[in-house]
């Protein structure tokens, strides 16, 4: 090996693998003398090019015009021409599926084709014919001619630089695409990113023959040798964490578990991770109840961003009873201390608390679950519940209250009827204010203004007669029916929103005739007069319809429009009027009337 | 029938070997010469770098494949280089190592692509999968880096392990 010329060993170390080249260039002074010939280099990226383009080429391409072997003769020869046309019919190669390992072929395709074309193709510099003439003078006669207009093409570092950032390119593309492909954090691979993070160190099963398992298993070993160097590292190991937290349970022994969080404790790991990730833990809490002191390790370690975990879909369990559910929870609250204060724990998961309590099907159960965390949360304010979040418990909040003989002052109430809350809570609401307050519901309506908010969630929510009149029948006593519009319009503040959300209402009422009756009978008077039937009756479809909603309108307060226009009909002959624009006519013009009975009173 | 021409190389130990004109033109170095020379004598052709037992070992290679195309080998070698050569230049290859280096510098010397090709390959399968240790001790190179040097090299090249 010591008569080997520089160029014979160059041609040598072009067969080498990356890793073993690096190997070779540590031999001796001789042979690491190539690492300064920019040839050499070049040579290193463009077979590495060459090879990374027919991989790609053979994995991804189908129904393609090239095949193999032209593919591997062009990229052999020398034909510049031939060689840009297969780089451009490389870029646009269709892909054989769609899965995550061709969208990350693609994505290297792209990049290795740029390459290729900027730094083989484009690039002519570095060739290999000067290297002898370069690689027999002595360092000494280097430094002489240094003016020689090549030599910085010849001795350099540059495609060196080039190489490393073509590996690195590779490495980073295929994380990236890997990482963003995937949606839904526990899809990454819990079992794959174990073996690769604990070096095989607890055996998992695995499933070598499936070509994700292989994908993710490359993927975590590329990332992890190279985190420290990608930009977005900390959102990836986000993904992986979550993916852990959520995996772990179902897949391995707490030790295992244990082993792994104690792991990425100790190493230089450090990314935004929410506590909302709690609600892992939370999920299967005795699974990690062992192990809280290394959970809160984790993520104190961590950039944690204070959001608290929501304990929907956390408790599907079948509990014994309400006490040993109140315990679960409890527990799992005492452990969040560790992250916050008893009062905002207490404030965060009020709602969270009484809406589990509704869940349970006793009531038994609902008094005892309610009354072991009150006992164990003293300081829980009931006046402070936010009812404006009620999310359908606001009754059970309220009859808790009444029970612990707790009177929610008017100011702290009123808002849950002017915001969100749902049709059932509005009920509960103004029967509280009606039982408290001893308030009729024009008083609340004065007071509140919920009747606006009120039609809102009628609208929102309608989905059949039946929902529309329990929706009435909830806030309004049966007493209070017919409803006084005129005295309701009178306390309101703003009655043309009123009258905006009547229209949208009976717009969603054209199910049927039953919702546009139902409607017509409850109000007195009606409201159901020209101006709402100009507004709703294009968005009327069916004839029949249409009939009932143009028979049940009034003219005005004594006469129905029917009569109104049977008169007009008799009084002049409008035969020859056959217009059903009525919205071209003034509400005041007789033929706004005459269009209005043409449209409805005839079938489509 | 016309008998086929024939051409005389010398190596540098004095040996002579007649050899079929078409076979050593897979040299570019003798085809070059040839060019140059009278067509209707047997020219001989002095190698004066290159050893009779490589020489031989050399025609073998050209009486070979100046018939059978050598097939290309890939660079870099994904594999062991038996697994991508014929079961011929399998059996060329088994030779001591002071030969094989030989070869590597006639091939080069004698401009015969192929069989450089052939030869270099064949040293890197080698070298592969080695330490520089180990690699070191296989070609007996002595080495004379200072463990900084090696340790900054090693900084500066480990990007190639993260491949």
């Amino acid at each position: 090996m010591h008569n080997l010329s520089l160029d014979e060993l160059f041609c040598v170390m072009e067969y080498l693998p990356l890793h073993d080249l690096s190997n070779a260039l540590l031999v001796c002074k001789e042979w690491h003398s190539l690492d300064q010939y920019e040839p050499f280099w070049k040579m290193i990226l463009h077979h590495h090019l060459n090879g990374k383009l027919i991989l790609l080429f053979d994995r991804m391409a189908s129904n393609h015009l090239w095949n193999i072997g032209k593919v591997k003769e062009t990229l052999k020869g020398n034909d510049v021409k031939s060689k840009y046309s297969l780089l451009r019919a490389l870029k646009s190669c269709k892909l054989k599926e769609t899965t995550i390992n061709y969208q990350i072929d693609k994505a290297l395709m792209n990049s290795v084709c740029f390459s290729y074309e900027s730094h083989i193709l484009k690039d002519r510099t570095a060739s290999r014919e000067s290297l002898g003439r370069f690689s027999r003078l002595e360092e000494s006669e280097l430094q002489e001619v240094e003016e020689v207009e090549d030599r910085s093409s010849m001795i350099g570092k540059r495609f060196k630089y080039l190489m490393e950032r073509q590996l690195f390119s590779n490495i980073a593309i295929t994380i990236s695409t890997f990482f963003n492909s995937i949606h839904y954090n526990k899809q990454i691979g819990f079992k794959e990113f174990f073996n690769v993070f604990m070096n095989g160190e607890v055996e998992l099963e695995s499933k070598p023959n499936e070509d994700m398992y292989k994908l993710r298993i490359e993927v975590f070993t590329l990332f992890l040798k190279n985190y420290q160097r990608l930009d977005n590292a900390s959102k990836y190991w986000e993904q992986i964490l979550n993916c852990c937290l959520y995996e772990m349970a179902k897949q391995c022994q707490v030790q295992d578990c244990e082993k792994l969080l104690k792991k990425i404790i100790n190493s230089d790991v450090v990314c935004p991770l929410s506590n909302t990730m709690l609600g892992c833990v939370f999920k299967d809490f005795e699974y990690y109840e062992g192990i809280l002191p290394i959970i809160t390790q984790l993520f104190q370690k961590m950039k944690t961003y204070y959001e608290m975990p929501t304990f929907s879909g956390n408790f599907n369990f079948n509990y014994r009873d309400g006490i040993s559910k109140a315990n679960d929870i409890v527990k799992r609250l005492r452990y969040l201390e560790n992250f916050k204060s008893e009062q905002e724990i207490i404030e965060q998961y009020m709602v969270d608390l009484f809406r589990i309590c509704t869940s349970l099907i006793s009531t038994d159960d609902q008094n005892n679950f309610i009354d072991e965390i009150l006992r164990v949360y003293p300081s829980m304010d009931l006046l402070k519940f936010p009812f404006k979040e009620g999310f359908f418990v606001v009754d059970k909040v309220i009859e808790v209250a009444n029970r612990k003989g707790i009177q929610y002052p008017f100011e702290s109430i009123q808002q849950a009827l002017t915001e969100g809350t749902s049709l059932t809570d509005t009920a509960s609401i103004i029967r509280y204010i009606r039982d408290h307050f001893k308030m009729d519901i024009y008083e609340i309506q004065k007071r509140t203004q919920f009747f606006i908010n009120f039609l809102w969630q009628q609208i929102n929510s309608y989905q059949t007669f039946d929902h529309l009149k329990e929706g009435f029948n909830g806030v309004f006593l049966p007493s209070e029916f017919p409803i006084d519009l005129n005295r309701l319009l009178e306390v309101t503040e703003n009655p043309d929103s009123i009258w905006r959300r009547f229209k949208s209402l009976v717009n969603f009422s054209f199910d049927g005739t039953d919702g546009l009756l139902y409607l017509n009978e409850i109000f007195t008077p009606t409201i159901f007069n020209v101006e709402t039937l100009s507004a709703c009756v294009n968005n009327c479809y069916d004839s029949d319809i249409r009939q009932v909603l143009y028979n049940i309108t009034m003219f005005d307060e004594n006469e129905k429009l029917s009569d109104h226009v049977e008169k007009m009909l008799q009084e002049k002959d409008w035969s020859d009027f056959t217009d059903t624009d009525h919205g071209q006519y003034p509400i005041s013009d007789p033929k706004h009337l005459i269009a209005l009975y043409r449209m409805c009173m005839h079938d489509d | 029938m016309s008998e086929t021409k024939q051409v005389e190389l010398t190596s540098k130990d004095k040996v002579s070997f007649k050899v079929d004109r078409d076979v050593i033109l897979m040299s570019g170095l003798v085809k070059d010469m040839l060019e140059e020379g009278d067509e209707d004598e047997t020219p001989i052709i002095p190698i004066p770098n290159v050893d009779s037992k490589p020489l031989q070992k050399v025609i073998e290679y050209c009486q070979y494949h100046h018939k059978e195309p050598a097939q290309e080998i890939e660079k870099p070698l994904k594999g062991k280089i038996e697994d991508v050569i014929c079961d011929w230049d399998k059996k060329f290859l088994e030779i001591d190592q002071s030969l094989l280096i030989e070869l590597i510098m006639a091939a080069n010397y004698l401009n015969i692509k192929d069989l450089l090709d052939l030869t270099c390959a064949k040293v890197a399968s080698m070298i592969k999968g080695k330490s520089p240790e180990q690699i070191r001790e296989m070609f007996g190179i002595e080495n004379d880096f200072t463990p900084e040097e090696e340790a900054k090299i090693r900084e500066e090249n480990k990007w190639c392990e993260e491949a």
